[in-house]
This record gives C-alpha cells, sequence and structure tokens, in this order.
C-alpha cells in the first residue's frame, strides 16, 4: 500500500478534474476518486477515508460544495480545500465557515495547490 | 213735565171749580179765559220747541245716514278692489286654477287655464272637465278621482291635458275637494309641467346615456360606500361576479364573493384610500366563478359626495394576458440571464482549462525562459478569466464594477509575486464604477501588463518598494492610476524600435480603451488613464 496522501477530487468539469489530478500527484498526492456532485463525494469520504477532499464549489446536483463540505463535516474531519472564483465575497465566507478548511481561487497553479494542502496538513498535523 | 200738560191740568181743575160753584162770574170767565190763553201760549212754545227738536234730530239721522252711505260705498269699493286684485292674481299667477262641481262641471276656470287649453273662459264653463283632461274621459274615473280626494284630503296629481288643437301637454294639479251650502267642488291649481317632463326626460336620456358608456367600457367600474357596500357597478363588474348589476348594489364583498384572501385585499386598499384621502393603485386577483383567476389593475379614488359623505370610485382593468406575457418575458428573460450567465462560466472554465494546460506545461519544462512566457500568458488569461467570473456571478451581466475588480486583479497577481514580499501594494478604490464588458478585457489585460512589469522589472536591486493604484470616477470617465516608486523605465524602451512588448501592449490596450494616457517617468513609473465610460 502506498504511504502517499489521498485525496478525493470533487469537480464537475472533466478536463479541469484532470488537470487537477495531474497537479496533485506532482504535488505527491493520490486521487483516489473522481466525483462531480456532492452526494457522491459524502458517500466517498464515508467509504474511503480519504486524507483531503479538494472540492470546487460549483458543482453538479443540488448541493453546491459548501453545503457538501457542511454534511461531511459531520462525520468526517478531512481537511477540505475549496476551488472558487475570487470575486464573490459571500461564497468565501461561507466556504470559511467550514472547520479545517481552506480555499484557492481558480484558475490555480499546481504550486499554489501544492503549498495549500502542506499547509493544511501541517495545521492538521 | 212739559208746560202744555201743566196748563191743561190747571184748565181741568179751573173748569171743575166752575162747574162745582157753578160760577158764571165775569171774574171765572175771566180766569179761565187766561188760563186758556196761557195754556195755548204753553202749547205754542211747546210746539215749537218740539219742532227744534225734530229739526235737529231728523239733521243728525240725515248725517248718520250719508256717513253710512258712504262707508257702505267704501267698503264695496274695497271689495270689488280685492277681488279684483285676487281675479288679477288667479289669472296672472301663472297657474291655472279650475273649479269643478262634484259632478265635473266646469264652474270656473281662470284667464291662465284657459289660455293654456286654447280656449276662451266662456266656452270651457259648463263643458265636461273629461273634454280637458284625458284622465276623466270616463266619468267613473272622475268619480273615484273626487271619492279620493273626499277620503284622503288634498292630493297632487299628474294629468295630460288636451288643447283646442288636441295636443296634449302634461300637467300636474294641487286639487281638493270643498263643500259650501250642500254643494260639492273639486277646487285645482294645475300646472303645465312640459318643461319640468322635458327635463326630466333630458336628464333620463343624459343618465342612460352615461349608463351606456359605463356599461359599454370593459373596465370595471364601481363605486363602494366606507362601510364596504357596492353602491353603483357597471355591466362589467356584475359579469364576473356572476350576477346583476341589481343583485350586486347595496351588497357587501363577502355576500357575493367567496374567496376571502382576496377580499381582503380589496377592503386593505379601500381603507388605505379613506385614510390618506389619496388615489391608490394596485393589482388585484379575483377569481371567476369558473375558478379562473384574472388579474385586475385597479386605481380607487375617494370620491366626495355633494352631502359630504366620502365614496370609493375604483376602475379596474383586466391586465390578466399582459401579465401572462410579462411573465413569459421574465421567464425568458430569466431563461436567457441564466444562459448568459452558463456561457461567461463556460469561457471561464475554458480559460482555466488554457491556464491548467500552460500550468502542466510549466511543470513539464525546465527552461526559465519557457516558464516565464508562460507564467505570463497564464496571468493574461487569468486577468480575462476574472472578468468572466466576476459578470457570472453578478446579475448585471453586462458591466462589472470595475474598482472591485481591479482590486482584485492586482492582490491576485501580488500573491503570484510574492517572492517581492518587500513590495506594499496600496490600493485606493472608489467604489462603484461600472465599465462594459468591451471595455473590461482590454482594462484588466493593461492592469495585468502594467503590474506585471512592474513586479518584474521596477524593482530589481531593489530591497523594498510600493505599487499605488487607484480608481475614480470622473463624469463620464474613469479615472484610472498605477504607480510604483521602483527604477523606472529605460527612456529606449518606452518607445521606437526599442519599445518593449509590455509597453506596446499597454498602448495597444489603451488604444482600445480609446483612453488618455499619461506616463511619467521620474521616481518610478506613473500611469494615468482616462478611460471614456460608455
Amino acid at each position: 500500500m502506498s504511504n502517499k496522501k489521498r485525496v478525493l477530487l470533487v469537480e464537475d468539469d472533466e478536463i479541469i478534474a484532470f488537470l487537477h489530478k495531474h497537479f496533485l500527484e506532482k504535488c505527491g498526492y493520490e486521487t483516489i476518486e473522481t466525483v462531480d456532485n456532492g452526494v457522491e463525494a459524502i458517500e466517498d469520504v464515508r467509504t474511503m477515508l480519504p486524507d483531503a477532499v479538494l472540492m470546487d464549489i460549483r458543482i453538479n446536483g443540488e448541493m453546491d460544495g459548501i453545503e457538501t463540505a457542511q454534511r461531511i463535516r459531520e462525520f468526517s474531519d478531512a481537511p477540505i480545500i475549496f476551488l472558487t472564483g475570487n470575486s464573490d465575497d459571500g461564497t468565501l465566507e461561507r466556504a470559511k465557515l467550514t472547520a479545517r478548511s481552506g480555499y484557492l481561487i481558480k484558475p490555480i497553479r499546481q504550486e499554489d495547490l501544492c503549498e495549500a494542502i502542506a499547509q493544511i496538513n501541517i495545521q492538521n498535523d | 213735565m212739559t208746560s202744555h200738560t201743566h196748563y191743561h191740568k190747571l184748565l181741568q181743575r179751573q173748569l171743575k171749580k166752575v162747574k162745582e160753584k157753578n160760577l158764571t162770574s165775569e171774574d171765572s170767565i175771566e180766569e179761565l179765559l187766561r188760563l186758556v190763553n196761557e195754556s195755548y201760549e204753553s202749547l205754542e212754545r211747546d210746539n215749537q220747541h218740539l219742532k227744534i227738536i225734530i229739526r235737529e234730530s231728523s239733521s243728525e239721522l240725515l248725517e248718520a245716514n250719508n256717513k253710512l252711505k258712504k262707508a257702505h260705498q267704501e267698503l264695496a269699493d274695497n271689495y270689488s278692489k280685492e277681488v279684483n286684485l285676487l281675479r288679477h292674481l288667479i289669472d296672472k299667477s301663472g297657474e291655472a286654477v279650475q273649479v269643478t262641481s262634484e259632478e265635473g262641471v266646469m264652474l270656473y276656470i281662470n284667464q291662465t287655464g284657459a289660455e293654456r287649453l286654447g280656449q276662451s273662459v266662456e266656452h270651457l264653463l259648463g263643458q265636461y272637465v273629461g273634454e280637458v283632461e284625458k284622465m276623466f274621459v270616463d266619468k267613473k274615473d272622475w268619480d273615484e278621482h273626487v271619492q279620493d280626494l273626499k277620503d284622503n284630503g288634498p292630493m297632487i296629481i299628474e294629468g295630460r291635458h288636451q288643447r283646442k288643437d288636441g295636443s296634449i301637454f302634461p300637467i300636474e294639479a294641487n286639487a281638493f275637494y270643498s263643500q259650501q251650502d250642500d254643494k260639492g267642488y273639486v277646487i285645482a291649481f294645475i300646472r303645465d309641467i312640459t318643461e319640468r317632463k322635458r327635463m326630466m326626460q333630458a336628464m333620463q336620456d343624459q343618465h342612460q346615456f352615461i349608463r351606456q358608456i359605463i356599461d359599454t367600457v370593459p373596465n370595471l367600474i364601481f363605486v363602494k360606500n366606507q362601510k364596504g357596500q357596492f353602491i353603483m357597478v357597471n355591466e362589467a363588474v356584475a359579469k364576473i361576479f356572476g350576477k346583476s348589476v341589481d343583485e350586486i348594489e347595496l351588497k357587501y364583498n363577502d355576500e357575493i364573493h367567496p374567496v376571502k384572501e382576496e377580499i381582503e385585499v380589496f377592503n386593505e386598499s379601500e381603507k388605505k384610500v379613506i385614510e390618506f384621502m389619496k388615489p391608490f393603485s394596485l393589482e388585484e386577483q379575483f377569481t371567476l366563478a369558473n375558478g379562473e383567476i384574472k388579474t385586475y389593475f385597479t386605481t380607487k379614488v375617494p370620491l366626495e359626495r355633494a352631502d359630504g359623505t366620502i365614496d370609493i370610485l375604483g376602475v379596474s382593468t383586466d391586465i390578466t394576458e399582459q401579465k401572462i406575457t410579462e411573465n413569459q418575458i421574465k421567464q425568458s428573460l430569466s431563461e436567457k440571464t441564466t444562459l448568459l450567465g452558463e456561457i461567461h462560466h463556460r469561457v471561464k472554465n475554458n480559460l482555466t482549462v488554457i491556464f491548467g494546460l500552460l500550468e502542466m506545461q510549466i511543470i513539464q519544462s525546465n527552461d526559465e525562459n519557457v516558464i516565464q512566457i508562460l507564467r505570463e500568458s497564464q496571468g493574461r488569461i487569468r486577468s480575462m478569466s476574472m472578468i468572466h467570473e466576476m459578470l457570472y456571478k453578478t446579475t448585471n451581466l453586462e458591466s462589472i464594477n470595475v474598482s472591485q475588480y481591479i482590486e482584485d486583479l492586482s492582490r491576485n497577481i501580488y500573491k503570484t509575486y510574492h517572492r517581492f514580499e518587500n513590495v506594499q501594494l496600496e490600493i485606493t478604490a472608489q467604489e462603484p464604477i461600472l465599465l462594459p464588458l468591451n471595455k473590461m478585457i482590454p482594462c484588466g489585460l493593461l492592469v495585468n501588463e502594467i503590474l506585471t512589469n512592474a513586479y518584474k522589472y521596477a524593482f530589481e536591486g531593489k530591497t523594498n518598494g510600493k505599487i499605488c493604484i487607484s480608481t475614480q470616477l470622473l463624469e463620464s470617465h474613469f479615472l484610472l492610476k498605477i504607480s510604483d516608486n521602483g527604477i523606472g523605465l529605460d527612456e529606449k524602451k518606452m518607445s521606437g524600435k526599442s519599445q518593449s512588448l509590455g509597453m506596446k501592449l499597454i498602448q495597444s490596450f489603451n488604444k482600445q480603451l480609446k483612453s488618455e494616457m499619461s506616463i511619467t517617468n521620474e521616481n518610478g513609473l506613473h500611469y494615468t488613464f482616462k478611460i471614456p465610460i460608455s
């Protein structure tokens, strides 16, 4: 079994998901699953116990990324990194209410992603 | 006692004495004659006296008689005057006066009455009343009328008089029954009401005309009193209630309409009209008997009546179709807005993908120059991506608050070049300044270029520095100032053949923005752009 940290990727755009998966690998993380909606994300966190979740805020389904994260937080402490646009203060404020979370403003650079996950892991550790 | 009575008694006494004593002496005769003479003289005096008295009394009587005659004459004259005056008044009063016997025979009619009928007084007297009053052509009707007057007293009746030429005109009569010397009379004061009838007819025609207008218009027109009763409604109102006009008037809403929620809305608006004494307009819903829901635009106004009471006049227009169309337009607009937002989101995602792909190339490249070029491209993509992000997030899909955008973009670029931790970023943004999309893209690229160049070149060899950005609305222009306190730019690179790519791009964006640009290359670079907003 690999020692790599396992990340669940929640992203509704396949190409962006592919890119972010690639960045995560470059950062030394394993993407255990990519899902495009909140319901599957909650289920995967429950069953696969990822070390971190990379969560786009705008995803498919009735729940957005923030609501999904709040539901996850009810049973999991896995750190969550939100991906969001930069112009919506209201969304950022909502995201910040989720415990053990951080955020990155899209479009993201691999360097920023690695740094964000590392920072969250450091906090968790 | 009168003197002749006295001498008569003396004579009788002397004669008795002569008889008793049988006196024949001359003395006695003398005495007797003397007495006779005295009596005669006394009688003569009394006679004269009586004549005087009679003469005096006759004179007084004559005088009294004259006075009496004079008074009688005055009385007769006055009576005659009064009668003449009364006759004159009756004749000229403008009202016909008619006295008819109980049997219906005209006993008196004044001049006015006769003239109105086109007849002479003489001709009319003695005629049966039914000859002029059409109501009483049948004698039975006259008898009933007389009986009515006897039973119920004076009354006002309307009838139709016929003139000599056969024409008919309407009359109104104040009639009463009177009995004199065991004979019954009907006295009537009769007015020609042709003009009144004409006016009433005109008013009725006018009323009908107004009513026709009110009932012809498709709008609901109604008047309610403050208690909420309908005082007047037009046919359109009656129709929506599924009732007749008469069935609605004097009714309350809850007596004729079952939907309480709708009634509450009606009542609430009517309260406001009375409370503020001002017109009040609103959209009201009304459920028809068949369940169809109509929407009306209603204006209610206070209506002050002649007696001072305040009612509520309401006029409603059926806007159901317009509302449906409006909702369709709103829905269509909403769909298009959503679609446009979605397009912006897709564009933003596509730019994110391109950014990510460049990022992959950066990861795989070992050539710093290539990385540098790719990073610059990423910066330009990000500046455009942020615009689409903002457009997608805001309700206004055509323009953006440029101050907010520049602030966000500047901080983002600052983070990218975080190795310049000692370079301060100072932003003075006046909000909100809305700039249309076609200006936002070159504006974003312009700011990106200047800031990227500043971070890359302005602070070479310096340990710290400062970049200042300010945005300001200047009438119809957006004033953008970007300055640094760096080393400035080589004058050769400012223009001419050796002009840097960055400067070329800045000038190109400036041209696209149709803005006035000024650059000062002293104690750093200072850019000022005066960009027309529209």
